[in-house]
């Protein structure tokens, strides 16, 4: 250690009065952010999602019955987005990639799905409502509406991984024993 | 190392939502978790936004503090990661890039110190104006006591890059406070 080294060494605690911080705005802050707990915002998005998809899919599906009960019932044939055109192929693409990745980073199949079954409902749900759209979706194929909800389900799930990727850092960094020092 | 009595009670009182002991364990704390924090953030308002995060942090996850370490120690850790994870966030992901140069300590950097009294509120000043990289292995191996292994792991980082940038802070900072003293 050298003479410099020392020397803050011995006037440590002084560092930690040279500013004043804006104490009882943080306290207000801290307060509110306790009476809104982060899980309920954090679902917010997607339960949105869901209502409105559950919606757009109760009525595509009703049209879709009308006009087709009088034809002869055949099974529906599996379809993409990317069958509709190459611009939505890229783009479908792109997030199947990212999503890949993604669950290839937080090696999702060996995460506990106890400790985050918030995430792994969510995704559930997000995933068996994903699973109704592309039945209905040989029959609406040019529906904008449908198009966009199925797009926005890539995007949600990015999202989801995303504050899945969050919560299982912080994880790491509580279960870290790093500093077991005194102030 | 065991929390205090009077922070046992403390802590009791917090995990039953008492909120004037939860003010009481805040005020106790807020002042060094913030010079802590804007050494590493050094705009005020992210630091503010920082360590209100970390006393949520606090009080939701008090009921997981098991006495291995202090509290004070506890809460740090917390404000620490708070605030690596914010400036990750705004990197990217590293802190610290690989290509970062390397600085090596030489003789003279220990026959370089500013001449003692030091202000101390230069210090912490001077510190906030480091380069991102080397300021933050500075806070932690000079002033949080991480060892550079430490570092290294958190940082994604070699332990020679650890060593390497804090020698590098701590040139600047000599520097900054021997132009200040002239």
């Amino acid at each position: 250690m050298d003479p410099f080294e020392k020397h803050i060494n011995d006037h440590r605690e002084e560092l930690d009065q040279v500013e004043h911080p804006e104490v009882g705005l943080i306290w207000q802050g801290i307060q509110q952010k306790m009476q809104a707990p982060q899980s309920r915002k954090r679902r917010i998005g997607l339960y949105w999602w869901v209502a409105a998809a559950a919606i757009i899919l109760l009525v595509i599906a009703g049209i879709s019955w009308w006009s087709s009960s009088s034809v002869e019932e055949e099974e529906a044939p599996t379809m993409q987005l990317a069958d509709i055109s190459p611009e939505l192929a890229r783009q479908e693409r792109q997030y199947q990639q990212l999503i890949a990745e993604k669950e290839k980073h937080l090696q999702l199949a060996s995460l506990d799905q106890n400790e985050f079954e918030l995430f792994f409902r969510e995704l559930e749900i997000l995933e068996e409502l994903h699973q109704e759209y592309l039945k209905v979706l040989p029959a609406n194929a040019y529906n904008e509406k449908l198009i966009n909800t199925l797009l926005q389900y890539y995007e949600l799930k990015i999202r989801l991984l995303e504050q899945l990727e969050n919560e299982v850092s912080k994880k790491h960094y509580y279960e870290s024993q790093h500093i077991q020092q005194s102030i | 190392m065991q929390p205090t009595a009077k922070n046992k009670i403390l802590i009791a009182d917090c995990l039953r939502q008492d909120q004037r002991a939860q003010y009481t364990l805040y005020r106790q704390y807020v002042k060094a978790m913030y010079h802590t924090v804007v050494r590493m953030v050094p705009s005020t308002v992210d630091a503010e936004d920082i360590v209100q995060e970390t006393f949520v942090k606090v009080f939701q996850k008090l009921d997981t503090f098991q006495g291995t370490s202090t509290l004070g120690a506890w809460i740090k850790r917390i404000a620490i990661n708070t605030a690596l994870n914010h400036l990750r966030r705004e990197r990217r992901g590293r802190i610290i890039n690989v290509e970062d140069h390397e600085f090596v300590e030489t003789a003279d950097d220990h026959n370089y110190p500013p001449a003692p009294p030091l202000d101390m509120r230069n210090v912490h000043e001077a510190i906030k104006t480091l380069p991102e990289g080397c300021r933050v292995v500075l806070s932690l191996y000079l002033l949080e006591g991480y060892k550079h292994q430490e570092i290294a792991e958190i940082l994604q980082i070699t332990v020679s890059t650890s060593k390497s940038q804090y020698h590098r802070a701590k040139k600047l900072l000599k520097a900054k406070l021997n132009n200040k003293m002239q």
